[in-house]
């Protein structure tokens, strides 16, 4: 017979008290863990909408290419939408100055370009003449894999209408403005004036066009960020390096409204988990004050039915610190025990209301990447520290009564 | 610490003890001196509210008298600290009541056990030891084939019985009865007096108050008390 025993017995004896006791612990346990984990759940959906817009994004403004055009200053605009390309130019060290610089972080792959619409004498017909050089790598950024291949010297890429019409084969040579070049590739359709475009090395196209070291557009692809107004933020840097001898603009494309759509996304699941977070934090704290004084008032009237028990095992010799340890030993038991069931059965509910109460379809990666070790932990240590701090006042005043006066009564 | 003689087994010196309700003084107990030595069972007869269930308290280190001092086996009770006077409780002092006090959800083998939860038992042997003679007792109380029944399961001479037993178990150099067959017909209550008088007969005492003359006959000494005043025989 030992203090142990006693606790176990008396557990024993009266379950009702200790199922009441217990119950309000694994509810408010529970509704914690559920409320957590289901938040949790919402953020990771969230993480993972996001994630597939940015891939898709990816995917689009691989395929399509730059969206981002950097035009000498004086460039009429009105001009450029009219003719498809600028008659102004400027110097191609811009290009080398933007690389270089630490400052700008809303671009990427920087291209060079010279274009100039013209005639194509040797077939008769008006085309538009692109030189472009490779992209060129931002000096303190790590290297990206490029988002188009430089022309070689001596070669050509030809658009997929211009081709078609003029039967033209890669490998197959052909004149352009009194120039041999050989044809290094014909792009597929793209339904835009890229169709009738041919591409050339920078260096040849700057020699055709009499414009040694001129440029008259850089070719750039925005970051996917979540600033408000990107094109300003771009304008700012781009002039930050630049001062005010370049103009920027935009092509609205299919990946902005990705980009758009991934931002309302990530903001709206923002705005989501906050307000879950905060109906959350009302109502956690108030389900833990609520089981508190449940298993307050439960203890007290635990204690009061024991007050007799209490004298004699005093008269008994038992210390009072003895029957302190045994009437804190209760709630501290339905604290551990609680605390697992109430985790195990919060979990459980959080992961059936994910699912939409369809218990066969949640899958065990689900349960994997929901499962959080580290708030097992403090559920399985505050919890018991509750319950015995719930406990601590009726137990102290069970332990500091006067088994003479209890004697004396009863 | 006071000691009054070695060959007391209790001595009580002046005590005197008033309760207060309601503004009101009540003296319960006046000036009470009395000793018991061992072997002696001694009853203290008087009517309801006489103070002898107090003075029962008193001589348990359960209530703290006024003045006076109280002596059990050398130790002066309320100069030791609660804490000590516990283990004095536990070690030396048996309680045997009317209503029995059983705890209601321990067999009658674990109630018994009740009474060494406040000694000290550091090693297996001791424990082993402690359960054996709660074992014994059991059987010697006639109840061997109830070890295992709640008190609600027993009838109340049995549950008398697992009192005795409980108050025994520690091997107490006093026992102190209040109104132990108060509830016992005549049979059960035989047995009860049977075994108070073979407990003192041991080199130990017995203190039974009662309010019942023919109940006192039962001791060897009677003391009659008339509140607060005291008459001895």
């Amino acid at each position: 017979m030992n203090l142990t025993h006693l606790i176990w017995r008396e557990i024993a004896h009266r379950r009702l008290n200790f199922s009441l006791m217990l119950l309000s612990v694994v509810l408010a346990v529970a509704c914690g863990v559920s409320a957590v984990t289901f938040l949790r759940a919402q953020a990771l959906f969230n993480e993972q909408q996001v994630r597939g817009l940015d891939d898709e994004i990816r995917k689009i403004t691989k395929d399509m290419g730059f969206n981002i055009l950097i035009l000498p200053k004086d460039e009429n605009l009105s001009d450029f939408y009219a003719d498809d390309f600028g008659a102004r130019t400027m110097p191609e060290t811009h290009v080398q100055s933007l690389a270089a610089s630490r400052d700008v972080f809303t671009i990427r792959h920087l291209r060079p370009a010279l274009i100039r619409k013209l005639d194509w004498p040797e077939q008769n017909r008006r085309v538009i003449l692109m030189g472009v050089r490779g992209v060129v790598p931002f000096a303190h950024r790590n290297p990206k894999k490029p988002l188009a291949d430089p022309v070689p010297a001596g070669k050509i890429d030809v658009g997929h209408l211009l081709a078609q019409e003029v039967d033209l084969q890669p490998g197959q040579p052909l004149t352009f403005l009194g120039e041999t070049l050989e044809v290094n590739k014909i792009y597929p359709p793209q339904g835009n004036k890229d169709d009738i475009t041919v591409w050339i090395d920078l260096d040849k196209a700057q020699q055709m066009l009499d414009l040694p070291g001129k440029i008259n557009l850089i070719q750039a692809l925005e970051c996917n960020c979540n600033a408000i107004d990107r094109l300003a933020e771009i304008e700012a840097e781009v002039s930050g390096v630049l001062g005010d001898q370049v103009q920027v603009i935009e092509l609205a494309t299919k990946a902005i409204a990705r980009a758009q759509a991934r931002t309302r996304v990530s903001d709206e699941g923002a705005i989501r988990l906050k307000r879950g977070r905060r109906i959350a934090g009302t109502i956690i704290p108030l389900t833990i004050v609520a089981a508190g004084l449940m298993v307050g008032l439960l203890s007290l009237a635990n204690v009061r039915q024991r007050r007799q028990e209490i004298g004699i095992l005093r008269a008994l010799g038992m210390r009072s610190g003895q029957v302190f340890r045994v009437l804190l030993a209760k709630p501290a038991v339905i604290g551990i025990v609680g605390s697992l069931i109430g985790y195990l059965v919060g979990f459980g509910a959080a992961l059936a209301m994910e699912s939409g109460w369809r218990l066969g379809e949640i899958h065990e990666s689900a349960v994997r990447s929901l499962f959080l070790f580290p708030v097992l932990g403090v559920v399985f240590v505050l919890t018991p520290i509750l319950t015995v701090m719930a406990g601590w006042l009726p137990a102290l005043y069970a332990a500091g009564q006067d088994p003479a006066d209890i004697l004396h009564q009863e | 610490m006071t000691v009054f003689g070695t060959a007391m087994l209790l001595e009580l010196e002046n005590v005197s003890k008033t309760f207060s309700r309601n503004g009101h003084h009540i003296p319960a107990l006046r000036d009470f001196t009395y000793r018991i030595e061992p072997a002696q069972f001694v009853a203290i007869c008087g009517p309801s509210g006489c103070g002898k269930t107090t003075l029962l308290l008193i001589c348990g280190g359960l209530l703290r008298p006024e003045t006076g001092a109280v002596v059990l086996y050398g130790h002066d009770l309320y100069s030791l600290s609660p804490e000590n006077r516990a283990g004095i409780r536990s070690a030396h002092i048996g309680f045997v009541f009317q209503q029995f006090h059983l705890v209601p959800y321990l067999n009658v083998l674990d109630n018994v056990l009740a009474a060494s939860l406040g000694l000290r038992l550091d090693d297996a042997a001791q424990r082993k030891q402690i359960r054996q003679r709660a074992m014994e007792l059991v059987e010697r109380f006639g109840l061997a084939d109830r070890a295992e029944h709640l008190p609600a399961e027993l009838s109340t001479g049995q549950r008398q019985r697992v009192a005795l037993a409980r108050a025994m178990l520690n091997r107490p150099k006093i026992l102190l009865a209040d109104e132990p067959t108060g509830n016992l017909d005549a049979d059960n209550s035989n047995v009860v007096w049977e075994y108070l008088r073979e407990f003192a007969a041991d080199d130990r005492a017995v203190l039974l108050v009662t309010h019942d003359s023919a109940a006192a006959a039962q001791a060897d000494q009677v003391v009659h008390m008339e509140a607060p005043s005291v008459e001895a025989d």
